[in-house]
């Protein structure tokens, strides 16, 4: 406790001062702001690629102790320990961008997420319908209507390929999907500053812990 | 020849012996032949305008039997007895006793002792009502006119007490016990002359029987009997009112008789002769006469351990649960009452008796007024009045159940409930559900295959069937999309890459999306290459570096020569810090290759120092914010440099907006396969797009027919099932 209270001014120093810095370059093109700001930069990729080894090493030793510890699903924590090893045995013996490498990669890693993707499609199919099965409200009826339009636009079948289904479809992708992502990446920018002006007035300490 | 028992030891003397001839105590007092009693001077004043009757003042007490003198030795304490032996000093000691006499409020005065001296005998009793007939010309002119109004008004006339019938059994036994009690204690032969005739007197006066000799009753006595026995004499004018109205029950009264008692007590006559006072205020100036015909009926009626043992037996049959209540003294006097020592002596005169020293019946009433002053005997015969049986009536019989057991009857409540039909509604309702609780269920059987699972197992099948018949059979030969404006841009940009320039290819897309992504990448990579472009790659994805090597081996299916034109950098930690340093310094970020080797050092790389060296910044990713990332972070240091984004079908709404803004922060767009293909067709070649293009529209197609079957179907029976919840609500209420 009494490390905390501290620890909490010293890390609170160094984070707002690395980020006024940071911030002060987008700004002002001052020569040793800017070269602080790079070396500060090139700190955060190193210790992210720090953070990385740790994660990983940290990962093996958790599914270590759990399989260990003999629970139930402890053969699966096996399975990711002997993957993870015998993964980095190979890129580290090998290279990076082997053979043995990429076969693992083509093989295993990409049918892995690629069948996920076509659960996920199979998944959205089967909720769409059932969505119906519940009282249908104007809401649902005109979000279902407008994922049937797309879909048949998308896939430019013959009796969709006109031009009023075409103009139809763009107004509705660049139009409205547009505004509404506008709208999404316009909250993004808001949330990003008002996060980034609590880190640097010190209201939030995400380094704490 | 008459003997005398000696108050020492007891034993027979001579009459005329003045000493014991056994212990030599004195047999004849000295005090006995003291002057005639005089009351003192205190006394007298208490009885100051206190008027007695002539009879009783001229009269005084002369005991004559010698029983009574016996029993009055007999039951004296030895100390008295030494004391009379000393016949000198009876003076002093009897003022002592008169001086050091405490004053307990029980205690009878000693002026009623001087009253009580005068009482009369029976036998003198006899004489005097021969003497006052004879007077009675001049008595009758002393009557006051309200007494002889009065006795020309007869009064009520007493019920008969027949004892034999009226009386409980166990009255009668107890009764009859304490009279053989008291004959074997007084055998009649022990019994003196004096007390047989107080017996015979007052057994004339008990019982209802006509007397004989009325004539030789006295004036006040007369007036006491019931108007059947009374003599017709103007004596009866000497009686008050009270007395008068109180006669019948005194008459009646008999030796045990408890109606006596009560009748006293109710008069308040028997409440102690202290209260000589306070009587004289209620019933007036002849009042006195009233207890000393009291005490002479007492005295007629019992011997004095009869009336001793009587009282005694009274006091703890009236408070039979008390006996703890009474005090100390009380038990004390119950206990000597047997004893009790006479209170006249033959000769002496009631002003030589001690003052501490009671007579025998006066020490026996005390705890009896004593009682009646708090009320207890009052109250108990009061409450214990019998209401029905053969007992109704009767005052202070024993209760046939002690009173514990007499509690009140509870109350009854009715066993029917008071209660609305809401509340019985709730009642009944919780009660089935208390019963329901109690019901086993029946564990709903879990099919084998839901129908959720079937369903979507159903839609994998036909998705499956689809793409693969697709791609076998090239069904359906659908006509390629029309290029669109944004493919025509990209081809463009991609197009005005010089040759042998370097271009950055980032490959952070998922391996998932691999297909999608890389059908557009592939179309584009190819153009490049084509034109001797040199190919970097990098990525912010820990899996970046191995998937740029397989897109340019497995992807791009380069030729060994075009293999030579590609650097595959790595991987860029730090996310946008990171890739902001890297669009800073690059050569700093990533100083090596993927395979570890010095990635500046290669001659192609020479011209590549910073991101505004590069021709072209082409992104491929299917997330969001990577795209935002490289656009906001990268984009800035770019300067000249175009940004092209090869993005999926489902993040290029996202996208869409960086490329409509002006000034354009993304120069091409390439999203989904769709653009792929029009690429293609635009490049002029046959990508891998284009294979994907009938699976992929067949795929959009089954998928939107199964929606849109599937919606009407669950639409359908949604409705049903509604329409059936319904209905069966309905029912139910």
């Amino acid at each position: 406790m009494k490390n905390i209270r501290l620890r909490t001014p010293f890390l609170m120093t160094i984070a707002i001062a690395f980020g006024a810095v940071t911030l002060l370059g987008y700004f002002i093109k001052i020569p040793i702001i800017t070269t602080l700001r790079a070396v500060l930069l090139h700190w955060a990729a190193i210790l992210a690629a720090v953070a990385l080894v740790i994660g990983v090493l940290n990962l093996l030793r958790v599914h270590w102790e759990k399989f260990k510890k003999g629970s139930s699903d402890s053969f699966y924590s096996l399975i990711l320990v002997i993957s993870l090893l015998i993964t980095l045995a190979i890129s580290v013996i090998f290279g990076l961008t082997s053979a043995f490498s990429i076969w693992i990669f083509n093989y295993i890693l990409i049918p892995v997420e690629a069948s996920l993707v076509a659960v996920l499609a199979v998944a959205l199919v089967y909720t769409l319908t059932r969505m119906f099965s519940r009282k249908v409200s104007a809401i649902n009826f005109l979000f279902a209507l407008t994922v049937l339009f797309i879909l048949a636009a998308t896939a430019t079948l013959s009796w969709m390929d006109f031009p009023l289904a075409r103009d139809l479809r763009d107004w509705v992708s660049q139009v409205w999907s547009l505004a509404g992502a506008r709208a999404i990446l316009i909250g993004i920018a808001l949330g990003a500053i008002a996060t980034g002006l609590r880190v640097l007035i010190g209201a939030d300490r995400p380094y704490e812990g | 020849m008459a003997e005398i028992r000696c108050p020492m030891c007891g034993k027979q003397n001579p009459a005329e012996a003045e000493v014991c001839r056994f212990c030599n105590a004195r047999l004849k007092p000295l005090w006995a032949d003291s002057p005639s009693p005089t009351p003192p001077d205190h006394e007298k004043a208490r009885f100051d305008g206190f008027e007695l009757p002539e009879w009783l003042s001229e009269e005084s007490f002369e005991p004559t039997d010698e029983a009574s003198r016996d029993l009055d030795s007999a039951s004296q304490p030895d100390w008295l007895s030494d004391l009379r032996d000393d016949s000198e000093d009876s003076d002093w000691l009897h003022r002592i006793n008169a001086d050091e006499q405490p004053e307990l409020p029980f205690n009878n005065p000693p002026e009623k002792l001087d009253m009580l001296d005068g009482l009369p005998t029976s036998e003198k009793l006899d004489q005097e009502t021969t003497q006052t007939e004879a007077e009675s010309p001049d008595e009758a002119q002393k009557i006051p006119d309200w007494l002889l109004k009065l006795k020309e008004t007869p009064p009520p006339e007493p019920e008969p007490f027949d004892q034999e019938e009226s009386a409980p059994d166990w009255f009668s036994d107890l009764h009859e016990d304490v009279l053989s009690e008291s004959e074997s204690l007084y055998p009649p032969e022990n019994i003196p002359d004096w007390f047989t005739g107080i017996e015979e007197t007052g057994q004339s006066i008990s019982e209802p029987e006509p007397v004989e000799d009325n004539g030789n009753l006295p004036d006040w006595l007369s007036g006491v009997l019931p108007p059947s026995n009374k003599p017709d004499s103007s004596s009866e004018a000497d009686f008050p009112a009270p007395i008068q109205d109180a006669s019948p029950a005194m008459v009646l009264a008999t030796d045990d008789d408890e109606t006596f008692e009560t009748d006293i007590a109710d008069l308040d006559l028997g409440d102690g002769l202290a209260d000589t006072a306070e009587k004289k205020d209620r019933f007036g100036a002849d009042f006195a006469w009233l207890d000393e015909m009291q005490l002479e009926i007492n005295q007629s009626e019992t011997t004095p351990e009869e009336y001793a043992a009587e009282e005694s037996f009274e006091l703890r049959e009236s408070v039979p649960d008390q006996g703890d209540a009474l005090p100390d003294w009380l038990s004390r006097v119950s206990e000597s009452t047997g004893p009790v020592s006479p209170a006249f002596t033959e000769e002496g005169s009631p002003a030589e008796i001690p003052a501490a020293e009671l007579p025998y019946w006066l020490k026996a009433m005390r705890p009896v007024a004593a009682y009646n002053v708090d009320g207890v005997i009052e109250r108990s015969t009061s409450e214990q009045a019998e209401k029905s049986g053969p007992l109704a009536g009767l005052i202070g019989a024993l209760p046939a159940e002690p009173d514990i057991s007499q509690s009140p009857k509870p109350p009854v409540y009715s066993s029917k409930l008071q209660i609305s039909d809401t509340q019985k509604l709730h009642a009944q309702l919780f009660t089935e559900l208390i019963q329901a609780e109690g019901e086993s269920k029946s564990l709903p059987t879990t099919p084998l295959i839901k129908s959720g699972s079937l369903i979507r197992m159903m839609i994998a099948l036909i998705l499956y069937a689809v793409v693969i018949v697709s791609l076998l059979s090239g069904f359906p030969a659908l006509n390629l999309p029309a290029i669109s404006a944004d493919v025509n841009a990209a081809h463009q940009l991609a197009a005005g890459a010089p040759p042998g320039s370097p271009v950055l290819i980032a490959v952070d897309y998922a391996p998932g999306f691999r297909a999608e992504i890389e059908a557009g990448l592939s179309a584009l990579t190819s153009q490049l290459v084509d034109q001797d472009c040199h190919l970097i790659f990098v990525s912010s994805l820990p899996t970046g570096p191995i998937q740029s090597a397989h897109f340019v081996t497995q992807g791009m299916k380069l030729s060994p020569q075009q293999s030579l034109h590609w650097t595959n950098l790595g991987y860029i930690p730090g996310g946008a810090a990171g890739l902001l340093a890297f669009a800073q310094d690059p050569t700093r970020v990533l100083p090596y290759d993927a395979n570890g080797n010095q990635a500046w050092a290669d001659p192609r790389m020479q011209g590549f120092r910073s991101l505004s060296d590069l021709s072209l910044v082409i992104v491929a990713t299917e997330n969001p914010d990577t795209a935002r990332t490289w656009i906001e972070q990268v984009r800035p240091l770019l300067k000249t440099t175009p940004l092209m984004m090869v993005v999926s079908a489902q993040n290029a709404p996202i996208i869409r907006p960086y490329y409509d803004s002006y000034p354009k922060q993304v120069q091409g767009l390439i999203s989904g396969l769709t653009a792929a293909v029009e690429y293609d067709t635009l490049a002029g070649r046959s990508g891998p797009a284009g294979g994907l293009w009938s699976p992929f529209t067949a795929a959009l197609s089954a998928i939107t027919f199964l929606i849109l079957v599937g919606a009407i179907v669950n639409f359908g029976l949604g409705a049903l099932a509604r329409s059936r919840s319904s209905v069966r609500g309905e029912g139910e209420k």
